[in-house]
């Protein structure tokens, strides 16, 4: 076996990011120190990217990430098909606070190539809602530039990816007309236009804008009722049309929608309800941008459950669900299996928000996450309580 | 039939479908090149013998499925990999030149689960690495992320 100083034995450099890709970001992080050949290796934005892609493709760990009793973070990996709940705390993760200080209220709107986009409101301006785009793994965050909207505007907004571009780009869509867009690397905001024809915009059930197919996704209201898209890389606003019979705007049955993504699928949840129990009616459209191919996937009724959130789809197509339940407080997770159970039993254990779905990617965040478009896993949405 | 020789001289009988996992060598036969004896001059018997029961194990993967024979692959693939430190690079070498995408992944996977956990001392022992960084540098480096250098898993032993 050849030797040869810094690099060691004598492994071509394909061979040894062949194996370094492999590794957890943790490990990644510590083993900088090994070498100036490994320092250097392991920072370089190729190596980030080969790393995200070959976690996005490794669909064996799904990870979540949620928000338990006020402030402790918790990163777990889920394991499919026989998903024991009580597993779920395995690894607990801080989430390293800006500035220091503990935030009045945080919610978490997304995730995407594990970065996660958070709002956090401080004790010395809670009316200033300053968004931060967050790298569990590498527990880097950063700050993004501060907006135009009025700060008392409601809005909700998504991260995605424009391949076109390379960049990653933050949406937000506000209640009112105005709409923002962030190129994360340009560093500013820009105005974008209405879409057309669509009146208003139905975000009210939405912990963030969907991402999916190069586009953010939404309900719109418009003549005819429909998922508005907005593409990034063309700037384009599309409609997609509902299953046929669902009705965005809330009438005496349905309560509400929530639109999210399912496996790289468009998901509908609709929850209609009645004076005893509620039934949830979850679609997802299998083939992008194709009517015919609304899928009903599941029906739920429970007397128990007032809100379901599809958040993740195991490959033997058990769909993890974030509900809202009747003598709990924040949160419980159940999956669509009728003997699953639930977690968190205890009521006194409180999840605030969770969420995932980028699968499991982890991220080697060696700069910022903003420069490196670096990865990790998860997504979640809470609102603290205060 | 073809024949491989390894480094050290020794000659090898292994079946075209099992050898043909190797893109090298199918690339050579589809060429007209492999008519005697392959030459292998960057592996030695040893590893040779290695790379060849995994070749023979593995021979008409897709069918694999079908019988049921998977579980039986798999444990095979965990007993493979389950050799010493240097033998497994010296397989990781031999299929990097060979081009056998599937043992690739295979050896690979096992020296990064192998590595995970390790201090940086035992990484730079165990790939007989010279630590080049200054002691500022590396300082640096701990300092931007601490939480990577503490932690109950970290293993300092080299094996």
């Amino acid at each position: 076996m050849d030797v040869d100083g810094g690099r060691g034995i004598h492994f071509n450099e394909e061979i040894v990011v062949d194996i370094l890709s492999r590794l957890p970001v943790r490990s990644l992080l510590r083993f900088k120190c090994v070498s100036k050949f490994w320092m250097a290796l392991i920072s370089e934005p190729c190596f980030t990217l080969k790393h995200l892609k070959l976690a996005k493709n490794n669909q064996n760990s799904p990870k979540i990430l949620f928000l338990k009793n006020m402030f402790s973070l918790y990163l777990s990996s889920l394991t499919p098909p026989s998903l024991s709940l009580t597993q779920f705390t395995e690894d607990v993760q801080n989430l390293d606070w800006l500035y220091g200080g503990k935030p009045w209220s945080c919610k978490i709107y997304c995730c995407y190539d594990g970065m996660v986009l958070v709002g956090v409101r401080r004790y010395d301006n809670i009316n200033h809602l300053i968004l931060c785009l967050w790298n569990p793994s590498t527990r880097e965050s950063t700050v993004l530039p501060s907006t135009k909207f009025l700060p008392s505007e409601d809005y909700t907004c998504g991260l995605g990816y424009d391949s076109t571009s390379g960049d990653y780009m933050i949406l937000k869509i506000g209640y009112q007309s105005c709409s923002e867009i962030l190129a994360v690397k340009s560093g500013s905001w820009r105005i974008i236009g209405k879409p057309t024809g669509i009146y208003s915009s139905w975000l009210s059930d939405m912990d963030s804008l969907a991402f999916v197919h190069g586009a953010f996704h939404w309900l719109g209201l418009s003549r005819n009722e429909s998922v508005t898209s907005y593409d990034i890389s063309n700037g384009v606003f599309k409609e997609i049309p509902l299953p046929d019979g669902m009705f965005v705007v809330p009438d005496m049955k349905y309560v509400k929608h929530g639109l999210s993504v399912l496996g790289e699928m468009i998901c509908i949840c609709s929850t209609h309800h009645d004076q005893w129990k509620h039934t949830f009616n979850v679609w997802i459209m299998k083939e992008y941008g194709v009517k015919e191919s609304w899928n009903r996937l599941f029906t739920i009724q429970s007397s128990d459950l007032y809100s379901l959130i599809p958040e993740y789809r195991f490959s033997d197509g058990e769909v993890l669900l974030r509900c809202k339940h009747f003598d709990h407080c924040g949160y419980i997770f159940k999956t669509t299996k009728e003997s699953s159970g639930f977690w968190p039993q205890s009521r006194s254990e409180w999840v605030w928000g969770a969420r995932d779905r980028a699968g499991n990617c982890e991220t080697v965040g060696i700069s910022s996450p903003v420069e490196s478009g670096d990865p990790l896993s998860t997504n979640i949405a809470l609102e603290r309580a205060l | 039939m073809v024949k491989l020789k390894s480094n050290d001289d020794k000659e090898f009988e292994v079946e075209e479908a099992a050898v043909i996992q190797s893109e090298m060598i199918k690339n050579m036969i589809e060429d007209g090149c492999a008519t005697s004896v392959i030459p292998l001059p960057n592996i030695d018997s040893k590893t040779l013998i290695k790379v060849i029961e995994y070749l023979n194990k593995h021979i008409n993967m897709g069918k694999a499925a079908e019988t049921g024979e998977e579980d039986d692959l798999k444990e095979f693939d965990e007993q493979f990999v389950n050799m010493g430190w240097e033998e497994l690079f010296d397989v990781i070498m031999a299929a990097n030149y060979l081009n056998i995408h599937e043992l690739m992944e295979l050896c690979c996977q096992s020296a990064a689960d192998r590595l995970k956990n390790k201090s940086v001392r035992a990484v730079r022992e165990m790939l007989k690495i010279t630590n080049d960084l200054t002691e500022e540098e590396e300082q640096e480096i701990i300092n931007d992320a601490p939480w990577a250098f503490e932690g109950p898993e970290i293993d300092d032993t080299v094996n």
